[in-house]
């Protein structure tokens, strides 16, 4: 009956949104408006949800949501425009499109790649909008038994994980990223005692730091600086035909999709590690198993189709524990965290109890979204590419106007912006350094929830720390954090390679006898 | 590769020694908190404390940074560390011009010019320096550019110093205005009879009026946010919406 129940509330709020003429215009305007942010090299998903995100201050949730999902799909889907058309991905999510898509797109049949990244990203968020509705209820059933324990660990994970996976470089420089994130999270006044850390005795500085602007600085500032000092041009796009679905071809690789959107959606799910990750994944494991890897980077439909459906599935998977624990899945849904809170939604494990059909409005939501940019991926691809000519010199400094009025609208503080330029400029420094900076926004993000539920934890037993080795999900938690440190440690891949080396010369001495 | 490698690490080196610092600042401010003692009526215990949780990370900071110093040294070795210019000198040569224009341009606007003058005219003061700074891809109109905007945003603080608040904006808005069509002036003798600068150079004026001029009007009267800082312009426009209104 519950089934029955959900398909109904699925459907009616389909139809309610979709029988306002205003809610459709803004659907399919964010999705296009989406897929030009990630058509062009230097903007991101992130920086076009968290623009947008003032844009949408006056708006009811629902109708936020339609303007911010439908910028998120879009956007993640854009960046396989310019990795096919001039092999230059046009967000990170799409670099593995680009190895399949422009070969492609040199044999003439750019159309053709690109029909089948706009129904593998369809696809893609499909099944990943299946996951976050059949997960969802379920973390969240698990999530409410959570106590301060729990949730402190949940903290530390998220940040250690994003850590760990995001650093391209060293390991502990993710780490470092995201305790510098939790520090910067420390400043205002405390939420137990109101007592003020690192305040400098600045009035503006009580309230800590807001999360937007940290975000549009981290995100917005580096990438505009790396494009104008790097010189990054872009060449002519190459010539395409016309765009159709490809949907025997895409039957044709009913097996890559399932798998890559398998590896999207768990790649989605965990803490901080975005689109990007799925992307390479989905693609290299597509490759791996494949009968002919020979063919894949000369123009192999199925490389494309991993790619795609991956990173477009992640955005199911990063919603997933957005949605039931309060953690981010990607940086894009980082900033779809804030635009929540701003709208008065808290997501967390009692969103279910508050709203129970919160999750089936988000997934009518995604599907409408996946829709919109199916429907402007096939008939509008040709304007998306026009202005692919815009010098990056030209439109940057119009997004640097965006990013300053973006952080200030939203709490219309004009210290905030104060704050913005240096955390930008600090961010690209550090990103140079190759220091990821998805451990930082995830450390601003659960900086709170850490301090406070390890201290709310410690008050629950006295200063004892033994309650952290009473709780089942809290020792498994623990013993996830402390291998994945271990495992990155030189000493355990020193003593691995050690045990390794004395088990093969047994054998062989075994073997001699 | 190994080039990468070596430089990344010199890096780690100083950003190491830099978290050393930032973490022991941490820890010791952490220290100044309250810890077993009272605040505000509330007798603390240290599990409760506020330091508890920045002492936490200023310590674990101060771990990871010094593994980062060792792990450079490690590398290239103490004397070799030390002996290298590039340890003290940073990423010098191609594109540092372009980094400080980007930066210079960026908190003059943030820093000087949202806070004291009209946000229409202050973005396109900053549209048209920036683009043109950029898109005419000449390294003499970058450096005009840098400087005068920086000295026109040192005049603003001066004017805003000496005048106090609230900001007169008639004579910062002007101030401002007349920076532009001087710096139009500028650019445009600096042409050489090159007829792709002066497209260029239309362009970026073109375009740094038009961008304010749209997103003015969507943030103040579509969204109802009242913009930084509103002066002579945003004035004007509330007129010309008053005077629309007034024949509709």
């Amino acid at each position: 009956m519950d089934l029955f129940n959900d398909f109904g509330i699925f459907f009616s709020t389909l139809f309610s949104l979709m029988s306002s003429p205003s809610n459709i215009l803004l659907l399919f305007g964010c999705s296009f408006l989406g897929i030009i942010f990630g058509a062009l090299p230097g903007l991101t998903a992130t920086l076009g949800v968290a623009l947008l995100t003032t844009l949408t201050y006056g708006m009811g949730v629902n109708t936020a949501l339609i303007a911010l999902l439908g910028m998120y799909v879009g956007a993640i889907y854009g960046g396989s425009y310019p990795a096919i058309l001039i092999n230059i991905p046009g967000t990170a999510a799409a670099a593995a499109t680009a190895m399949d898509g422009y070969p492609l797109a040199l044999k003439g049949e750019g159309g053709r790649a690109l029909g089948l990244t706009t129904t593998a990203s369809f696809i893609g968020t499909v099944i990943g909008m299946i996951a976050l509705v059949m997960a969802a209820p379920l973390i969240t059933g698990i999530a409410l038994q959570f106590t301060s324990y729990e949730f402190f660990l949940l903290a530390i994970f998220g940040i250690v994980i994003s850590g760990t996976l995001t650093s391209k470089d060293l390991v502990y420089k993710g780490w470092i990223a995201g305790l510098l994130g939790l520090l910067l999270a420390c400043i205002g006044r405390d939420r137990l005692q109101f007592f003020p850390r690192f305040t400098f005795d600045m009035p503006e500085l009580d309230g800590g730091i807001e999360v937007v602007p940290v975000l549009i600085g981290a995100f917005g500032i580096p990438q505009i600086i790396k494009v104008l000092r790097d010189r990054i041009k872009l060449s002519q796009p190459k010539d395409f035909g016309r765009i159709l679905p490809e949907f025997s071809t895409v039957l044709h690789n009913m097996k890559h999709i399932f798998r890559s959107a398998m590896i999207g959606i768990g790649i989605g799910t965990v803490p901080g590690v975005g689109e990007d990750i799925a992307g390479w994944v989905s693609y290299g494991t597509a490759k791996n198993t494949s009968k002919n890897p020979e063919n894949f980077g000369k123009g192999e439909p199925a490389g494309i189709v991993s790619s795609e459906t991956a990173n477009n599935a992640c955005i199911g998977g990063a919603l997933i524990p957005l949605l039931t624990l309060g953690i981010p899945g990607s940086p894009p849904a980082a900033m779809l965290l804030g635009a929540l809170m701003l709208h008065g939604v808290t997501p967390g494990p009692m969103i279910g109890l508050e709203n129970p059909s919160f999750f089936i409005e988000i997934c009518a939501i995604l599907l409408l979204a996946s829709l919109a940019m199916w429907i402007n991926g096939i008939f509008l691809a040709r304007q998306v590419v026009k202005l692919l000519q815009i010098p990056t010199a030209v439109f940057l400094p119009i997004v640097g106007v965006l990013c300053v009025i973006g952080s200030y609208a939203l709490g219309l503080n004009i210290f905030n912006l104060y704050l913005m330029v240096p955390i930008g400029i600090v961010a690209y420094f550090l990103t140079e350094m190759k220091y990821p900076i998805a451990p930082l926004v995830i450390g601003v993000i659960l900086g709170p929830m850490a301090d406070e539920n390890l201290r709310r934890a410690l008050m629950v037993s006295d200063g004892s720390f033994m309650p952290f080795f009473e709780r089942p999900v809290a020792i498994l938690l623990i013993l996830v954090i402390v291998l994945t440190v271990l495992t990155r440690l030189p000493i355990y891949q020193r003593l691995k390679s050690s045990i390794w080396t004395r088990i093969s010369s047994k054998q062989g001495q075994q073997s001699e006898k | 590769m190994e080039n990468d490698k070596g430089k990344l690490r010199r890096d780690d080196f100083k950003t190491g020694i830099l978290l050393i610092l930032l973490s022991l600042g941490v820890l010791w401010e952490a220290s100044t908190y309250p810890m077993t003692d009272s605040y505000g009526g509330v007798q603390n215990v240290w599990y409760v404390s506020p330091a508890l949780f920045p002492l936490i990370i200023g310590l674990l900071l101060f771990i990871l940074a010094l593994v980062l110093v060792g792990n450079a040294l490690v590398f290239h070795g103490w004397s070799a560390v030390w002996r290298d210019k590039n340890v003290i000198q940073t990423r010098q040569g191609r594109g540092d011009l372009r980094f400080i224009g980007v930066v210079v341009f960026f908190s003059a606007f943030v820093y000087a010019y949202i806070p004291n003058v009209d946000f229409f005219i202050a973005s396109v003061l900053f549209l048209f320096t920036f683009i043109s700074g950029y898109y005419l891809e000449r390294k003499d109109v970058l450096i005009i550019n840098i400087i005068f905007y920086t000295l026109i945003a040192g005049a603003l603080l001066l004017i805003t110093k000496i005048t106090g608040e609230p900001t007169n904006h008639w004579l910062t808005d002007g101030l401002t205005t007349f920076g532009l069509f001087s710096l139009f002036l500028i650019s445009q003798n600096a042409r050489n009879e090159d007829e792709t600068y002066v497209k260029k150079l239309r362009v970026a004026l073109l375009v740094s009026i038009l961008v304010p001029a749209i997103l003015c009007p969507i943030f103040k009267f579509g969204l109802l946010v009242p913009l930084p800082s509103e002066g002579i312009y945003i004035e004007l426009m509330e007129q010309i919406k008053y005077l629309f209104r007034t024949h509709s």
